[in-house]
């Protein structure tokens, strides 16, 4: 049991940067050939300077990959490379546009993009199916990913069925309202422009669209227990994620009929998560206790979706309730209450940083950028405060200036 | 009860309209009041208050684990978290420190002229803030041995608490110029009324954002939490986004600052207003 969950949260962690590719060769997407090219990306962190010649750019790719590949049994053609490109680059489309938007062509612009990994030994282990041999798990071992982006991209899109709604019109806000304790926890004004607009665009229309990736993102997953996890079934698992950046897109109506410009965008001021998920299999590997310990939730980020000038713009923040709840844990056992107590200290262990191998530069780079904490406030209330201090003050001078002197009043 | 007090009030005004009639010579100086403040520190009124705080952080640690022990047992294992106990306690024991040190028990503020006032002002800011900077200390040292788990900047939360506590001390004298039961009143505007306001006015009604409201508003936390980056947000607004959510505060530490010291300032010229006003009639 813990050996599956390991795995399945180790996928999770570690399998994100490869959804593209796996997509885009489906039959092909091998675990062993993905778990060679995790190997070699943790040697070597993937790092490209990109420039204005399009071509160029996709030849830095290719050989990168290939590059990589050729260190495996993995097989990677130009095409297979350039689909998962297209897949990637028809993600944020899709998101505003739907489906049925189609990416028909791309041009990538100067810039850089750098991803990092580390990943302890034993997961390799774990996730090669063919090895029979008992895992030993190196405690405190933390396996980090790191990704920034920072270049600009130009599609051409294509829609290929009419679209009545641009946003995120899959998105059901029900569920968050019903289960209560996110809304208290999360607060989101303008909760509206989460669920899109109505708008038409007729099939066929192409639009030409400005992507404006700039964002780091980090990650960091470790293992820490007193204990080893196939004999005592029982670790914890702690998260720290962080990002910061943007991610924004401009469209432009080509031909076709719909709106003439379309812009969309998600502005992470700062996002950081530190949690804990302790398991334990004491109570009965199929009746496991899990234990959910939160040290830190800081989200402040904003999402706008404009069309034609006309701009709608949410914010998603923790709420104020966040300081009081923080440092809580919550175990969820099942009809055996194992008692695992988790130790949300731990938690923040991971942020120091005890991967098996020495941190990249690109890593550091990642990581700096990722939790670079410049204030979230806007400029204009950091604006206020100084002047709302300042005339305060003033206002106090003067009443005891002027009642010192005219003793009395 | 409240209109007996009233009427000793009275009595007193009739006497003599400032001061009592034992109390200590009468010091104008900025020095002699700032002692007369800062003396505050060693009475036994000052150590028993450090004392109690001391014993109730203390006694909520143990409460804390008796009620997890209790949640425990039914079933869920949830660890309330000890800062969110703290964060209701500090403020009030802020305020409280802050009474103690810059008025006398049951007597109206009898210091006089500008200087006095200022000296007495300063010397009370500098005195609470000695003394919550033990009780913050004390926090820090039990937070990491009951639970190896500080989630406050201590250095960061001294700085916030100093722009509270001058906050606090100003809205005392003010408020104890006019009535002796000063700091029952700040702890209804400080800690109450202003928070309901602009949870009110913010996040309920939605007609002034809360980071504005904040940047102008004495609303200040006086525990940074690490945890939300921020100061986690002032202890009754945060409780109230239990009834609509509302943001985290995040505003500069600096700011903070700025805004505290010029509230401040605003009351200690009223203060001292009122004081002349007094003095004259």
């Amino acid at each position: 049991m813990s050996k599956k969950l390991m795995a399945v949260l180790a996928v999770a962690v570690l399998m994100v940067p490869f959804v593209a590719l796996a997509d885009a060769e489906e039959d092909d997407a091998e675990f062993e050939g993905v778990i060679d090219i995790l190997e070699a990306i943790v040697e070597e962190p993937i790092e490209f300077e990109f420039t204005d010649d399009h071509n160029e750019n996709m030849e830095m790719i290719k050989d990168k990959i290939k590059q990589i590949a050729a260190s495996t049994e993995y097989e990677v053609t130009d095409e297979t490379i350039e689909g998962a490109i297209k897949n990637l680059f028809s993600m944020p489309v899709n998101s505003v546009l739907g489906d049925d938007a189609e990416v028909i062509d791309y041009k990538i612009g100067a810039g850089s993009m750098k991803l990092a990994l580390d990943v302890p030994a034993f997961l390799f282990g774990i996730l090669d199916s063919d090895s029979e041999s008992p895992i030993e798990v190196i405690l405190n071992s933390v396996g980090e990913i790191g990704i920034l982006m920072d270049f600009p991209v130009k599609l051409d899109v294509r829609i290929n069925e009419t679209i009545t709604q641009v946003g995120s019109p899959e998105l059901d806000l029900s569920g968050i309202g019903g289960t209560g304790i996110l809304e208290k926890v999360i607060s989101i004004d303008n909760v509206n422009t989460l669920e899109g607009v109505e708008t038409t665009i007729s099939e066929g229309s192409i639009y030409n669209v400005d992507l404006r990736p700039s964002l780091a993102i980090y990650l960091a997953a470790g293992v820490l227990a007193a204990t080893d996890i196939v004999s005592q079934h029982s670790f914890f698992v702690n998260l720290d994620l962080a990002a910061k950046g943007g991610f924004n897109m401009e469209m432009e109506k080509e031909s076709g009929t719909g709106p003439e410009k379309i812009s969309s965008g998600i502005n992470v001021n700062s996002m950081a998560i530190e949690a804990g998920l302790g398991f334990n299999g004491v109570g009965g590997e199929d009746d496991p206790s899990l234990t959910l310990g939160i040290d830190k939730l800081k989200v402040d980020l904003s999402y706008g979706l404009g069309i034609d000038g006309k701009e709608n713009k949410c914010t998603i923040r923790n709420s104020g309730l966040m300081g009081i709840v923080n440092g809580a844990s919550i175990t969820f056992s099942g009809s055996t209450f194992a008692g695992l107590q988790i130790d949300t200290s731990n938690i923040t262990v991971v942020a120091g940083g005890t991967g098996e191998h020495p941190r990249t530069p690109a890593m550091e780079e990642i990581i700096s950028k990722a939790k670079s904490d410049t204030a979230a406030q806007p400029y204009e209330y950091g604006k206020v405060q100084y002047i709302a201090g300042g005339v305060l003050a003033i206002l106090g001078l003067i009443i005891i200036i002027f009642v010192s002197k005219a003793k009395g009043y | 009860m409240f209109g007996k007090r009233k009427s000793e009030d009275d009595a007193e005004t009739v006497e003599y309209p400032m001061f009592d009639e034992d109390t200590e010579a009468l010091e104008v100086g900025f020095k002699d009041n700032f002692v007369i403040s800062l003396k505050r520190i060693a009475t036994f009124r000052s150590v028993l208050g450090i004392l109690i705080s001391i014993g109730l952080m203390v006694l909520l640690v143990y409460a804390v684990r008796f009620i997890e022990n209790m949640v425990a047992q039914s079933g869920n294992n949830i660890s309330v978290p000890l800062l969110s106990l703290l964060m209701l306690s500090v403020p009030l024991w802020t305020i409280t420190t802050a009474g103690r040190t810059s008025m006398e028990k049951r007597r109206k503020l009898n210091a006089s002229g500008t200087a006095g006032i200022l000296g007495r002002y300063v010397g009370a800011v500098i005195g609470t803030a000695i003394q919550m900077a033990i009780v913050y200390a004390v926090i820090f040292a039990l937070l990491y041995y009951f639970k190896s788990d500080v989630q406050f900047s201590l250095v960061y939360s001294i700085i916030v608490m100093v722009g509270f506590v001058a906050v606090a001390c100003a809205l005392t004298m003010f408020f104890n110029t006019m009535v002796t039961h000063a700091t029952g009143m700040t702890v209804v505007v400080l800690f109450i009324l202003v928070p309901v306001i602009a949870f009110v006015l913010g996040p309920f009604m939605g007609i002034v954002e809360i980071d504005a409201l904040t940047s102008a508003m004495p609303l200040v936390d006086s525990i940074s939490s690490t945890a939300t980056g921020g100061f986690g947000g002032a202890t009754v607004l945060s409780a109230l986004s239990v009834v609509k959510s509302s943001p985290a505060i995040e505003i500069s530490l600096f700011g903070t600052l700025v805004v505290c010291i010029g509230w401040a300032i605003l009351f200690l010229g009223l203060t001292i207003w009122k004081q002349y006003r007094r003095e004259s009639q």
